[in-house]
């Protein structure tokens, strides 16, 4: 969870009510059952947390978005 | 009896590892426990806190002077313009500045935070030469142990309240706001809510120019009102406004600070902002702040704003209680609406505690306004070709 700032934007951006952020601890998930890979979660992302794993489902990045930058 | 404490009985307390301190959330139990006055008796500070994104976010950098001097006209660091119309090697660099090269994926937000971590960032700079600064070029890496002074300055962080945001047209709306699904897709909110610093005191009785505050994990001051401060704004029974009101301009040595409390934001379609954590500690006077204090989400309204109408006023869809924006769901025209954050409640809830901690156990006093800020302020607007 080192990337996600826990802002919400995510879920905001999802139309398919899959992604959910648990309030207490800001944990976002996603519910593959309901997830369309349509990427809009990881465009509204505002820290560039989110990625996709191999199963095609976003989930929180390891990185962190400063070291995204870093590498300039 | 009613309770009056002054500022320097409570920094006595705190200086001697003696004052009670709790956290926004914490004061609702303790109120509902002892009841308004025992609890103005037991309890000498409150933290407030907030993480979202302030655009208004920025800082002012001096290079020191390269030999032979330049009088820096034009600035780029990381290929992102800063602002160089000041003394010779000053510079602001503000945070919304989409680099020259990347666009908005890499801005003036990323620039300062790296500059935070330590991290080298590329300097260019152009002047025309002048007799007393020769040079005309200069092209070298910065960090922020090889300049001078680095300092945040934002003009206007700390909203005091702020309206949600929703869409009812019939297309996607990408904003400063997130993004904003059509037909009433979504809301969007700001604000920590009961957490948040201007509402717990809503009159700004212990907030003005000098009061001492958490910026960014460094320790950082209000260094006057922020802009668009907006005093005057209607105000409920509880003296909470309805909408954005007041602002606070901070100011702190982005030496000290730490990216864990600042963080760059890419808004898709919108450009860069900055999510900024602030703590504010609020000593309790009386036990009119300590209601202030104690009021909960479900008694701070805000309103939601129709953001397909692209005029400054927009219209109000509906009022609600941060207790339901919170929910998940507000209902709207008899719709059930899905809500989502911008402002980190986790961050937010983390720099309350911390800046507990410092006011605990490591001595962190309160600074009394060395002047309030003014009341009755309306906002202006900027009118098209008149005079
Ligand atoms: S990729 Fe999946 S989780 Fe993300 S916005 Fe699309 S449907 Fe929602
Ligand atoms: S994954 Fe990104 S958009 Fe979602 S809560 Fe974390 S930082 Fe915010």
């Amino acid at each position: 969870m080192q990337g996600c700032i826990h802002c919400g934007a995510c879920t905001a951006a999802c139309t398919k009510g899959a992604l959910k952020m648990e309030p207490e601890s800001g944990t976002v998930s996603c519910d593959e059952s309901l997830c369309t890979h349509c990427n809009a979660c990881i465009r509204a992302c505002p820290a560039r947390a989110l990625t996709y794993n191999q199963i095609r489902r976003p989930y929180v990045s390891e990185k962190r978005l400063s070291e995204a930058y870093e590498g300039r | 009896m009613t309770t009056k404490k002054s500022f320097d009985e409570i920094n006595e307390k705190i200086r001697k590892g003696k004052a009670v301190v709790v956290t926004a959330e914490e004061l609702t139990g303790i109120v509902e426990e002892k009841g308004i006055s025992d609890a103005t008796k037991y309890v000498d500070v409150v933290t407030t806190a907030t993480f979202g994104p302030m655009c208004s976010t920025g800082a002012f950098l001096n290079f020191g002077h390269s030999d032979p001097p330049i009088r820096m006209e034009k600035i780029e660091l990381d290929n992102v313009s800063a602002y160089g119309g000041l003394a010779a090697v000053d510079a602001y660099i503000g945070a919304a500045e989409p680099s020259t090269d990347r666009g908005i994926e890499y801005g003036g937000a990323h620039v300062i935070c790296n500059l935070i971590d330590g991290k080298k960032v590329h300097l260019k700079a152009y002047s025309k030469g002048t007799d007393c600064y020769p040079r005309k070029e200069i092209d070298t890496y910065i960090t922020k142990d090889s300049i001078n002074e680095a300092y945040l300055y934002n003009p206007r962080n700390c909203y005091q309240n702020y309206s949600a945001a929703a869409n009812t047209s019939d297309r996607t709306l990408y904003t400063y706001m997130g993004v904003l699904q059509p037909g009433l897709g979504n809301v969007n909110y700001s604000t920590s809510g009961e957490l948040s610093p201007l509402l717990k005191d809503p009159y700004l009785r212990t907030i003005g120019i000098g009061t001492r505050i958490f910026l960014a994990g460094a320790e950082g001051y209000v260094a006057w009102q922020g802009t668009q401060f907006a005093s005057g704004k209607p105000r409920g029974e509880n003296g909470i406004p309805l909408s954005g009101a007041c602002t606070l301009a901070v100011i702190g040595n982005l030496k000290e600070m730490s990216t864990e409390y600042i963080q760059p934001a890419i808004f898709e379609k919108y450009g860069v902002s900055m999510f900024v954590g602030i703590g504010i500690p609020i000593p309790v006077l009386d036990s009119d702040l300590l209601f202030n204090l104690s009021v909960q989400n479900k008694d701070i309204y805000t309103n939601i704003l129709d953001y397909s109408v692209q005029r400054s006023n927009k219209p109000v869809l509906a009022q609600c209680s941060y207790e339901e924006l919170r929910s998940g769901f507000v209902s709207i025209e008899g719709k059930k609406v899905k809500t989502s954050p911008l402002t980190s409640l986790y961050k937010s809830r983390e720099i309350a505690r911390v800046l507990k901690n410092w006011v605990a156990e490591k001595g962190f006093t309160l600074q009394p306004p060395i002047a309030p800020f003014p009341k009755g302020v309306t906002l202006k607007s900027l009118e098209q070709g008149r005079l």
